[in-house]
Formats: C-alpha cells, sequence, structure tokens
C-alpha cells in the first residue's frame, strides 16, 4: 500500500532532542552515502552592522513577521520591473561571488561575512538579515540540513554540499537566488543529488509563461523525482517577490490542484529541495535550520523569475 | 454553514520497524517516529476539500490520547482545519483505550460542536481495528457512509460511492452522518511552511474523557504481545508426484 504521509510538523525546542542522535527515530535510512551529518547550529558570531547610507527594508526596524503569501499576486510594471532586474543580477552575483568561497577549510561565518560586505559595497541591503529574526545575511545548508541554516563557525569538510541561499535589497526590491555547491570530492550520491536538483529547477523555469497554471511547477516536480527516485521536500514553497520578500503566489514543489494562474508581470521564485531520503524535516533548536528527520542530504536550487508577454526571464540568472 | 468533525490519531509512522518490548507487554513507543494515522490525513483532507468548495464552513480537528497527540492536532490544523479538540488520556489509560471508548467521547463532541459531519479515517494502521466510525454512528444513532471513495453533496444530502468486497457501491445519505474515508477517496495535500505558522496561532483546546462524561474505564487486559512466528523454511519438491505423496503424507489431500 502506497501512502502519501503529510509533512511531519516542525517539531521545535522541546523535541529537537531527537536529533541529536543518530537514525534515533528508527526509519530505513535511505541516503547511504559518505559525508557529515550536522547535528547543531556552532557558534554564530554577533549581528553585522549596517551603514546609514543603506537603504533597510521595514523589518530592520521593528520585529515583523514572515510576509503573508497568500492572496492575488502583483503585476508589475515596466519601471517595478527595472528594479527587479537589478536587484535580481545583483543576487546572482554575489551568490556566484559566494560560490568560488566554498572551499574546504572555510566556515559558513566567513562566507557570510565576505557576502554581507559585498552586498553593502554595491550599496545594497542582505534581505535575510533580521527578517522575522534571522541572525545572518545569508542562508547557508549543508548536507541534511535542507534550507535556513544559520552561518556559524563550522569548517567545511571534503565532501560537503552546501547550499548559499543570498537575497539583497536595491532600491527597495528584493531578489532572490540559491545555489548548490561541492566542496572538494563528494561522493557519487551527493554529486547525482546536486545535478538533478538543478535540472529539475531549469524543467521549470522553461514550462512557465502567462496563462500556465502555477500547479504545472509542482506536477512537474513530482514527475521528476519520480524519474530520478528522489523526494521533495513539501513544507518549503516558492513565493512572490518585489517590494515585499515574501508574497502571493505560493509555488508548491508537489503535486496539488490549487488554482492559479501565471500573468505577464507576475514575479516569483521556484526553489525545489530535492532529497535523498523521506524529504521530511524539523526544526532545530535555534528555530530557522531545517533538518531532515532521517538524516539523508538535501540540496536546492532557486531563480526569481519574471513572467513576460510570451514567456519567461530569469532575474537572477548567473550570466 | 456544516461544521465537519474530523478525528486524528497519532500512530508510529507506516515506515517504522515496529519491534517487542523485551517485557512482551506491548511495542516500543518511546523515541520512535509517530505520524498522523493515513486514513486520518486522507478524512482531514477530505474535510478541507469540503471548505474550499464552501460546503463546510468549519472544521474541527479531534485527537484521543497522551500530551504527544496534540502533534497530529497541529499537522490538521496546518493542512486546513480551522481549530482542534485535545481529549487527554494519561499513557498508561491509552495503552487499553478501545473504539467503544472513542466512539463515545467522539459522540459527545459531536453533539456539543453541533457538527454536521463527523470524518474519520476507516482504520488505524496499529490496531486495524476498522470499528470507530461505525461504533461512533451508531451512539449517535446517525446514517454511516464506511470506506468512501467519492463524496458528493446534493440537495437532499450526500451521495457516497463506498468500496465493498465487489466493487464499488453508491448509496445516497440524509446528513447529519458518520464517514470513514478509504485510500482512494483523495490525495492529502503536505503541510508547508506558512501554513504551519499559521497552525500554532489557531485554538487547541484541552479537554478530559470525565468532561465529556464517558468511562473510559479499560475492557480488556494485554496478556502478552509476541513476534509472529519466525518462518520455516519451505522445501523444493522435484515433480508434481512427488509435490502430491508430500500433501498426502502431510494430511493435506
Amino acid at each position: 500500500m502506497q501512502f502519501r504521509s503529510v509533512q511531519n510538523l516542525l517539531k521545535n525546542v522541546n523535541n529537537c532532542a531527537y536529533y541529536l542522535h543518530r537514525n534515533f527515530f528508527q526509519i530505513t535510512k535511505r541516503d547511504k552515502g559518505k559525508w557529515d551529518l550536522i547535528n547543531d547550529t556552532g557558534k554564530v558570531s554577533v549581528e553585522r552592522s549596517i551603514p546609514e547610507h543603506i537603504e533597510k527594508p521595514p523589518y530592520y526596524f521593528k520585529h515583523m513577521e514572515a510576509g503573508n503569501t497568500l492572496g492575488t499576486p502583483e503585476i508589475k510594471n515596466a519601471e517595478q520591473i527595472k528594479q527587479m532586474r537589478s536587484s535580481g543580477k545583483l543576487a546572482a552575483q554575489i551568490l556566484r561571488e559566494c560560490g568560488r568561497m566554498a572551499t574546504i577549510g572555510t566556515t559558513t561565518d566567513e562566507i557570510d561575512e565576505f557576502a554581507h560586505k559585498r552586498i553593502l559595497a554595491h550599496n545594497a541591503y542582505p534581505s535575510p538579515l533580521r527578517y522575522a529574526g534571522f541572525p545572518k545575511s545569508v542562508c547557508t545548508s549543508i548536507n541534511n540540513v535542507a534550507c535556513h541554516g544559520i552561518p556559524d563557525d563550522r569548517q567545511l569538510v571534503d565532501g560537503d554540499i552546501i547550499n548559499i541561499d543570498v537575497t539583497v535589497y536595491l532600491n527597495g526590491c528584493h531578489g532572490d537566488c540559491s545555489e548548490t555547491f561541492l566542496v572538494g570530492d563528494v561522493d557519487e550520491r551527493g554529486r547525482l543529488l546536486v545535478s538533478a536538483t538543478r535540472e529539475c529547477l531549469m524543467k521549470c523555469i522553461a514550462l512557465c509563461g502567462p496563462g500556465v497554471a502555477f500547479n504545472e511547477i509542482g506536477k512537474c516536480i513530482d514527475l521528476f523525482c519520480s524519474e530520478h527516485k528522489l523526494e521533495s521536500v513539501a513544507a518549503f514553497i516558492g513565493h512572490g517577490i518585489g517590494n515585499y520578500f515574501h508574497g502571493p503566489p505560493e509555488i508548491y514543489h508537489y503535486a496539488n490542484d490549487v488554482p492559479g494562474e501565471m500573468q505577464s508581470g507576475m514575479t516569483f521564485t521556484i526553489e525545489p529541495i530535492l532529497s535523498l531520503g523521506r524529504g521530511e524535516i524539523g526544526l532545530l533548536e535555534d528555530g530557522w535550520t531545517a533538518v531532515s528527520l532521517d538524516d539523508s542530504r538535501s540540496a536546492q536550487f532557486e531563480h526569481t523569475i519574471l513572467i513576460t508577454e510570451n514567456g519567461v526571464d530569469i532575474l537572477t540568472s548567473a550570466d | 454553514m456544516a461544521r465537519v468533525l474530523v478525528g486524528v490519531k497519532r500512530v508510529i509512522d507506516y515506515a517504522v520497524k515496529v519491534r517487542v518490548k523485551p517485557e512482551k507487554n506491548g511495542v516500543v513507543t518511546q523515541g520512535v517516529k509517530h505520524s498522523m494515522n493515513p486514513f486520518d490525513e486522507i478524512a482531514v483532507e477530505e474535510a478541507v476539500k469540503l471548505k474550499e468548495k464552501k460546503l463546510a464552513g468549519e472544521i474541527v480537528a479531534v485527537s484521543v490520547g497522551p500530551t504527544q497527540s496534540q502533534e497530529v492536532i497541529r499537522t490538521a490544523l496546518a493542512m486546513g482545519a480551522d481549530r482542534g479538540i485535545h481529549v487527554e488520556v494519561p499513557a498508561a489509560e491509552y495503552e487499553l483505550l478501545q473504539p467503544v471508548h472513542v466512539s463515545k467521547i467522539l459522540a459527545k463532541l459531536a453533539l456539543e460542536e453541533k457538527a454536521d459531519l463527523v470524518i474519520l479515517g476507516k482504520q488505524a494502521i496499529d490496531d486495524d481495528a476498522n470499528q470507530t466510525a461505525q461504533m461512533t454512528a451508531a451512539v449517535l444513532d446517525w446514517p454511516q457512509a464506511t470506506f468512501c471513495n467519492k463524496v458528493e453533496k446534493t440537495d437532499a444530502g450526500l451521495t457516497i460511492v463506498r468500496e465493498i468486497d465487489g466493487g464499488l457501491e453508491t448509496i445516497k445519505t440524509k446528513t447529519p452522518a458518520v464517514l470513514s474515508a478509504d485510500l482512494r477517496l483523495n490525495t492529502p495535500r503536505y503541510a508547508t511552511l506558512p501554513n504551519i505558522m499559521k497552525a500554532k496561532k489557531k485554538p487547541l483546546k484541552k479537554v478530559t474523557p470525565k468532561d465529556l462524561g464517558v468511562d473510559t474505564t479499560p475492557r480488556i487486559e494485554i496478556i502478552s504481545v509476541e513476534d509472529p512466528p519466525v518462518r520455516q523454511a519451505g522445501a523444493v519438491v522435484a515433480d508434481v508426484d512427488a509435490l502430491v505423496a508430500k500433501l498426502k503424507e502431510g494430511g493435506h489431500v
């Protein structure tokens, strides 16, 4: 009998003791590769400062909850689209530079410091900082961390796969992208996972266009996953983006029948997380880091895209 | 508009290799992954679909069990239920809790909450009892539609397609009614992060069976729990004659 089990609810503070033991849940292990398991968050450095002249988003000044992703997606005008293009371009550039830093011995905190400085140098603001209380400027998610990993003092080791998620706020506009990088010599399963996830994202983007249903993306990911024997981490969604970090529409990374169609002028992200295991996650004590419950690795790739009159444009492309 | 009561049970996850405790009085549950009973996920999904079609107004998710049962209520809330009720039963008593008790609790709640529909999973994957929906309907003296494959609302009530041994059976019923969800009724949705965050704010009320006037005194005693016997190796025979001879020997023919 085949069941599709609902994503295990994010466990929090009191229950996270579960994660400190390998396969404590006694679920059959699917990811049998050789790699370093992330158990806990390391030492997180103090908050980095932002100079006066940098334009800051509203949540810098007052703690706000994560944006509401329900409702009618915004259709952007030519001026807004122009701003989105520059934010997207900058995010892509910073991400590429960060990728070069993903080497053995570098700590994720060093990557964060680098990204922070580079974003400021372009007179932009690192969107993750202070968003719903997030303490750092980028998200760094290694191996069994699905997403929202907090940069800390852990050094990258040979065989790690690391997702770096960069979002910048430039001229009042956010641009969001991420990529999973290979550190040193990664085992075969890891390399397959990363390349498959990249391919999956590109496939999803290729089908986008005006009039296309949003749920085509979820269908595409589901089909891709069954072909490649991977699972999508369903708990995390793509989202609309603009003057706000997260807004409508909600992009589900699994087959669904939620209504809604893409229209020219919409900008949103597609950010599938594909896993070698069951795709169920839980949160660590820090309230952010999402880890797999069955000690399996996952990879993620993300682009911010714009729906145009006759198709789709990747705003965060690295060219 | 209709209020729907959905029952959800916290069970050992289907993928876990269940082990018998060395004391042979139960299975190991400590530290083992638990999830919502898969048929209950289907029940919640059906309720949420009814709400999306504007055929239901409010969905109340109920779970009977120890403190950890709240986890599955939160999952139901993240899938789209509006509020939750946790009927707290201490762990020791929960071991001996049976559908006969749970059905009385659900019936009481259905009346208190003025539910128009009670939707349950057809059976739990830990006891495979397949009794709670039927008993709940009996206590309430409501019609029951079990093993639902399809549920449609009509002016008169509901038209339901059920899975039975011989195939599919279509029945019509008025509401209020009790339904039990079968595997092919729908495909449950995943709980996404924004919905999980929203679910944290949805109300979760706690009550006890005593508050509802239901007696949960155990009616059974667990004598022993054992592994199934180790499977004996079979024997390979050379040809059909040898097979017939062996069957005759064993007194099977």
